[in-house]
């Protein structure tokens, strides 16, 4: 294989992929537990929301817009599901409910930035401190408890597979929402017009495509994940906690950018972002085997981040003095 | 010569377009002002306009050099992680022995220059998006303030004078709210440097084919920026009495929602500082008459987030009237 074919993508996806692997390398030397059924399990809950979130985040993102709002939109539903299980609705009944919220609040920031021609960021900035407070307003600030919550618990737990090999339920989740938007970007003309959008506005709409409407399934599509994140995070601590998804738009963003979706659109795709959701999650959890404080986690992450985003830059300026060249 | 008299006019309608877009949102400040001292009856005394600088002072230390920032076209969400570690590392170096105006100082250089500094350099030299390099700081540096503090609250071993900085007044105006909206009003009307930064903001290719520096200009905007967060961090921690690692969280939203409520153009070129600063009283005035008559922090942030979707139609309808 000749190197000088790879072009800049595939160099990319190779160098964050190796970095991965890495990664995992460094944190089972570290400690060997790193890979055990057991962590796989922690491992897949605990990236289960941000992949899942994130797979209608990038397809947002490389459309050239931005949703700010996932993380409230997170904590509303986790609460709202808590306030659905304590008046008695049947669980599934209660999802539907959820989704439909999500839809709704994705509806409405479509609204905003469509009909109202608010830009996206401030749009999202504007639904995510709306929906906070909404969120403490219905619960008082304090979590939603009960006995009838339990029953979220099965969205965290795990089904065993021939009595030998847990299958932890959010993994399952996190598969699906892969599967479908893995089809919507690579088997409808979602993906295609997303890339088209961001690459060039203007271009798109002249070229037929009805980007209004494609601007709408995204934002839906993004206010449905997300709320299906909260019933996740629900589940896992069996309460409503309005504190939840705090931050949580920035650690989607992260996974998206880590993993080599440009920021202004136009650029990446579904898989990549698994690759950033996974060198987050990957370093979350091996830093907590390795007993490292979750303080120093931050600091971490964000030299990562840091790291990734002057390795695009480079690997950018080589691709544009390729190009220069060649003229 | 036809062109010199549209030239001209074009100038002033411009000149108009701000002046009268600030005009329009004082008088909306005033009224709300007014409406409020109506309804709500201790509103309009000493001791509540007092609280009220005490409460905005937070927002508009940052703001008035982020608001700089946002012109440029760039973005800075790193200050409210800058503030708390500029506030922890203060503290830190207090209990260490160090005098009160050196620690500050020490504080606002390592955790606001400098890691504005680093902002900067990778947003103007390394071509990265502002939004992504300031969330990683971001991180960065309120993980450091976890550290710092250990993910709780300084308060023991505190030097007596610790509260020196952040007690220091003018009348019913705190000195650093006074002096900061002084110096960026100054540094935004006198200077070049803040004409360079509407050009940047404007258009990026144009201001560097016109010979300005535009890497040297985006690095110090940012430096200002990430200084200014790290002195509000030191100035409110010494108000306190105490270092908080979690404080300052959204601090970056309300700024931009403060800019946005005053005119500034998100996308960079358009908007004063001075607009931002009565966007930024508004809000605070609105949370105050909200805290007296007994609503919930959290109710405000449902009506922050309306007043922003209104406020930018607001201005829309200004542009759109006046051209």
């Amino acid at each position: 294989m000749n190197f000088r074919r790879l072009n800049r993508q595939d160099v990319q996806v190779l160098l964050v992929l190796g970095f991965l692997l890495l990664l995992i390398i460094a944190l089972y030397i570290g400690n060997p537990r790193f890979i055990s059924v057991r962590n796989f399990i922690n491992l897949c809950r605990q990236v289960a929301p941000v992949i899942i979130v994130g797979c209608a985040m990038s397809l947002v993102i490389i459309s050239g817009n931005i949703d700010l709002s996932v993380g409230s939109t997170l904590g509303f539903c986790a609460v709202m599901l808590g306030y659905f299980c304590v008046w008695g609705l049947n669980l599934y009944v209660s999802l539907l409910l959820l989704l439909a919220i999500g839809a709704l609040i994705g509806l409405l920031n479509w609204f905003l930035i469509e009909k109202l021609a608010i830009p996206a960021i401030i749009t999202t900035i504007a639904t995510m401190t709306t929906i906070r407070g909404l969120t403490y307003t219905i619960c008082g600030a304090v979590s939603v408890q009960g006995q009838a919550i339990k029953v979220t618990r099965v969205l965290y737990s795990t089904i065993f597979f021939e009595q030998t090999f847990p299958i932890p339920i959010p993994l399952v989740f996190l598969l699906a929402a892969l599967a479908i938007f893995l089809f919507f970007e690579k088997r409808t003309i979602l993906g295609k017009y997303s890339v088209a959008m961001g690459g060039n506005p203007m271009a798109a709409r002249l070229s037929g495509i009805n980007v209004s409407r494609i601007k709408l399934l995204l934002f839906i599509l993004t206010g449905v994940t997300a709320a299906f994140a909260g019933a996740i995070t629900t589940g896992s601590m069996a309460q409503g906690e309005p504190n939840s998804g705090l931050g949580f738009e920035f650690e989607v963003l992260a996974a998206c950018v880590l993993g080599g979706i440009s920021i202004k659109g136009g650029e990446g795709s579904i898989g990549r972002m698994l690759i950033g959701a996974l060198i987050i999650g990957v370093l979350n959890n091996g830093m907590n085997m390795l007993d490292i404080s979750s303080f120093y986690q931050q600091v971490v992450k964000g030299g990562v981040l840091l790291v990734a985003i002057s390795l695009y830059a480079v690997t950018r300026n080589q691709d544009r003095r390729v190009r220069l060249s060649r003229t | 010569m036809s062109n010199q008299t549209v030239a001209r006019a074009r100038t002033r309608a411009k000149l108009s377009f701000t002046t009268t877009q600030n005009l329009i949102i004082t008088g909306i400040f005033i009224l709300i002002c007014a409406a409020l001292s109506l309804i709500v009856p201790k509103f309009l005394t000493l001791r509540n306009i007092r609280y009220l600088f005490i409460q905005v002072a937070y927002v508009v230390i940052s703001s008035s050099a982020t608001t700089l920032v946002i012109l440029s076209g760039n973005l800075d969400l790193s200050i409210g992680g800058l503030a708390a570690m500029g506030g922890v590392v203060y503290a830190l170096l207090a209990r260490a022995g160090i005098a009160t105006f050196e620690a500050a100082a020490l504080a606002v250089l390592i955790s606001g220059t400098f890691i504005g500094f680093v902002n900067g350099t990778f947003v103007s030299r390394f071509k990265m998006p502002s939004f992504i390099v300031t969330i990683a700081t971001m991180y960065i540096a309120r993980g450091v303030a976890y550290i710092g503090a250990g993910g709780a609250v300084i308060t023991a071993d505190l030097p007596g004078d610790f509260q020196k900085i952040g007690l220091f007044a003018i009348g019913p105006i705190n000195a650093p709210l006074f002096y900061s909206i002084l110096i960026f009003l100054f540094i935004q009307n006198k200077t070049v440097f803040a004409k360079q930064t509407y050009a940047i903001g404007s258009n990026l290719v144009t201001a560097t084919l016109s010979g300005i520096n535009v890497n040297r200009v985006v690095t110090i905007l940012f430096m200002l920026s990430g200084t200014m967060a790290a002195f509000n961090g030191v100035f409110q921690t010494s108000s306190f009495g105490i270092a908080d690692c979690k404080i300052f969280k959204g601090l970056e939203f309300d700024v931009i929602i403060a800019c946005v409520l005053g005119g500034v153009d998100i996308g960079g070129g358009r908007g004063t500082i001075f607009g931002t600063l009565i966007g930024a009283l508004i809000i605070g005035v609105l949370s105050n008459a909200m805290n007296l008559m007994g609503l919930a922090i959290y109710h405000q942030d449902v009506v922050r987030g309306i007043v922003l979707v209104g406020a930018i139609l607001m201005h829309r309808l200004i542009s759109s009237r006046i051209r």
